[in-house]
């Protein structure tokens, strides 16, 4: 029961990851990519964690694990604004339209 | 920079429990790595106290659970909004920036702020600058500034500050 659980959603994280890959992928400039990888991954770790806890042999190992979420959400917001905030002072361009998105298909 | 008079036990003691949670999750119980674990946390207790002064704005513990059940679920939506986009077909996406003038006060609040406005669906923060967060969204058309309202409210309540009145003070 607890193992198909697991299962379950540590499938749903992976979706995530790949929806973060095919943002990073596909957007069109470093602002939406980072939406991508800050949004979709963070979610799809929390779902891969959630379903790592339930696999943990003590709860000191499920809280470590919860721990590096909250540690990679914090870094990754931080950073995420970072690379905002540089792209901006560099003047990287910027997507306006929805047809820049040529895609890579 | 430690003023006796600024000096307040209460979030002290906040501080070193979690410490003292921190040292118990990654030595994982062993009792013997106390003998260390002891002597860490009470020095960085003390750094920490340096490090931050008399002007920290603290966090209330009870506001911050209350945050926790709705970060998560933004989050989830957040980044089923950005899958949903990245997987579709002709992807859509309208992006621009926007200028979203704050009623928190510079320092924590604001970056607490900043951090938890990448976690709604569709906007991302892109640097502080006085009084004001610079955002970006995916798409514009899908951005509602009451929703931004409400999340500011949220990070007021969990410092204990009142923005309903209109600043002029601070």
């Amino acid at each position: 029961m607890w193992n198909s659980l697991s299962i379950v959603l540590i499938m749903i994280g992976m979706v995530f990851f790949i929806a973060g890959t095919l943002g990073l992928l596909r957007f069109p400039d470093v602002y939406t990519r980072l939406h991508a990888l800050t949004k979709a991954d963070n979610v799809g770790l929390g779902f891969l964690v959630a379903g790592l806890m339930l696999q943990a042999d003590s709860l000191t190992t499920a809280l470590l694990l919860l721990l590096i979420w909250v540690l990679v959400m914090l870094a990754g917001a931080g950073a995420g604004q970072l690379v905002a905030q540089a792209a901006l002072q560099r003047q990287h361009p910027v997507a306006k339209s929805q047809d820049d998105g040529r895609g890579h298909d | 920079m430690v003023t006796s008079s600024g000096f307040k036990l209460i979030p002290l003691l906040w501080r070193a429990g979690g410490l003292i949670l921190l040292w118990w999750i990654i030595s994982g119980g062993a009792v013997e790595s106390w003998w260390i674990g002891v002597s860490a946390i009470a020095l960085a207790v003390c750094v920490s106290i340096m490090l931050d002064g008399g002007d920290r704005q603290a966090v209330r513990p009870v506001a911050l659970l209350r945050f926790i059940p709705y970060f998560l679920f933004e989050s989830v939506r957040g980044g089923v909004d950005v899958a949903r986009r990245a997987f579709s077909r002709n992807m859509p996406l309208a992006p621009a920036f926007l200028n979203y003038p704050l009623r928190l006060p510079a320092g924590r609040p604001q970056v607490f702020f900043a951090n938890t406005v990448s976690l709604l669906p569709g906007t991302l923060g892109a640097g502080l600058s006085d009084q004001a967060l610079n955002i970006h969204m995916l798409d514009h058309t899908s951005v509602s500034l009451a929703e931004l309202n409400r999340l500011e409210q949220r990070v007021a309540t969990i410092f204990g500050i009142d923005i309903t009145t209109p600043s002029t003070s601070l």
